[in-house]
């Protein structure tokens, strides 16, 4: 009888510890720029030998803004705050009471006030953030809440894709349109924006690597090809323009063809 | 009846010799040595055992309080902190000129910048790594020329915030003295433009600026990297 009941406790012990302690619908992803278990990080330099170079490159004659929210796990929150601030040149009212500026006759984002502030914080709420970041999901239904209350529309086009998951050419050809991207990484480098570096015979890159969930705000890309002496195409580098949320570098590269995983990407755009 | 007392006193009594212990030694021709009782023994050793461990405390103190206390940055194992590591929380200009005293240059004067924001690490938000705005407009005038500049700037508190691309800095090739102050940089020349990576260092602090043209319309080189250390640095 005792060993009948130690056998019943057993399994009712065994099934109790084999309930998830996080909840099922909680369990997605959340991109933030914390450290999600990865311990290597740290600088890569890279040179790159050619005997000719092609590139093919656009950046929107806009920029991207660099503001950031002041909150932690935020970096979805900024990407997504960014681009409204991006469409705001266009449609006056999605960010109430700020105004992009012209600076010697050139246009510029201008100060982060307090109305840019607030649109960080109704984001925040919206996209569902915490300390730990924002799920994919969360962020596009933050978005679209965010831009139905200020009477828009935003639509997402999701660029995934066959070339180290992201559909380029289409992603290429749309951000020739003025449109801007949000991607979606799992380990990742940053390079300075006027990177490739140029060097006597060859190129050179510095790659900041991060490992790690992040997101940021694409507005542009630059294709490099690198052909060897008998004219072969020996290498290629993706990268897109970016604006990082970093406190440093805030405009960056993303090299997505080395030391990068995209999980997402999506196209933004605002009616 | 006699009790077992009186019993135990003559049976004593009886047993005991004519002469002394050591007399009875002597006449049977026994070397006799007194031992020292084993718990005296093992107060010795306990006593050695800590006197030793006493001075080993005191030498470990003496090396490790030095080292323990000491700002210096070759320390080894120095908490290092990235971009990653840290949060951003915004200051007024006049509060980063309170707890600096130098910045650098007048912000006032420029045309735009984003903010200002105090740099910690999220581990420890007590601790200021560093001071940083971005995106800083300054437009300048130099015979007769336009000059327009767009920066980053980074006053960095703490030896051990390892920011994005650092390295770029540490490879400065150039040097500028201007006023008091001794300038380092060097150009790096991209695809579309260049930019200059200048650092210098004053008081308990070390300062980055990333500088390039605002829209690309003054291009950098060693005449406007010049104009820039001359017109807007050190004011």
């Amino acid at each position: 009888m005792v060993k009948f009941i130690s056998i019943i406790m057993g399994l009712v012990f065994a099934s109790l510890t084999s309930i998830p302690l996080i909840p099922h619908g909680d369990t997605e992803a959340r991109y933030s720029s914390d450290f999600q278990g990865g311990t290597l990080r740290g600088t890569q330099e890279r040179t790159i030998r050619y005997t000719t170079r092609e590139i093919d490159q656009y950046k929107s004659p806009y920029g991207a803004p660099v503001f950031r929210s002041y909150k932690e796990g935020a970096c979805s929150v900024n990407a997504g705050g960014n681009a409204m601030i991006y469409y705001d040149r266009l449609y006056d009212d999605l960010v109430p009471d700020y105004k992009h500026t012209y600076i010697f006759g050139s246009f510029d984002y201008g100060r982060q006030t307090n109305a840019v502030n607030n649109m960080f914080d109704d984001l925040y709420t919206r996209m569902g953030t915490t300390v730990d970041g924002t799920t994919v999901s969360g962020f596009l239904s933050g978005m679209r809440s965010y831009a139905s209350s200020r009477g828009r529309y935003i639509a997402f086009e999701k660029v995934t894709g066959g070339y180290h998951n992201t559909n380029i050419a289409y992603l290429k050809e749309q951000l020739k349109k003025e449109k801007v991207a949000v991607v979606f990484v799992d380990g990742f480098s940053i390079s300075s924006n006027n990177s490739p570096i140029r060097r006597d015979g060859y190129d050179y890159v510095l790659h900041n690597i991060y490992e790690g969930l992040h997101t940021m705000l694409v507005y542009g890309y630059a294709d490099y090809y690198y052909y060897g002496s008998s004219g072969n195409l020996e290498s290629r580098d993706t990268y897109l323009y970016v604006s990082t949320g970093y406190a440093t570098s805030s405009l960056g590269l993303l090299n997505i063809s080395v030391l990068c995983t995209v999980d997402d990407i999506y196209l933004i755009n605002i009616s | 009846m006699a009790s077992n007392k009186k019993i135990q006193n003559k049976i004593t009594e009886m047993l005991k010799p004519d002469y002394s212990f050591e007399e009875f030694c002597s006449r049977n021709d026994i070397e006799y040595t007194e031992k020292q009782p084993v718990r005296s023994r093992m107060k010795i050793f306990k006593r050695l055992i800590m006197s030793i461990s006493a001075v080993a405390a005191v030498v470990a103190l003496c090396i490790g309080l030095p080292i323990a206390f000491s700002n210096s940055s070759d320390t080894t194992n120095m908490k290092r902190y990235s971009d990653i590591d840290v949060l951003n929380a915004v200051i007024r200009y006049d509060e980063l000129v309170e707890k600096v005293g130098y910045v650098g240059f007048d912000l006032n004067k420029s045309a735009s910048y984003t903010d200002i924001f105090r740099v910690m690490p999220k581990s420890n938000r007590e601790i200021t790594v560093g001071y940083t705005t971005s995106s800083v407009i300054y437009g300048v005038y130099a015979d007769d020329i336009a000059y327009e500049f767009e920066f980053d700037y980074l006053i960095r508190a703490y030896s051990g915030y390892d920011f994005n691309d650092i390295e770029l800095y540490t490879a400065a090739n150039k040097t500028m003295v201007s006023g008091e102050l001794n300038y380092n940089y060097i150009i790096n020349e991209g695809p579309l433009y260049s930019i200059a990576y200048i650092s210098f260092e004053k008081n308990d602090y070390d300062y980055y600026i990333n500088l390039r043209g605002f829209h690309e319309k003054t291009e950098i080189d060693d005449n406007s990297v010049k104009v820039f250390i001359e017109n807007v640095l050190g004011k």
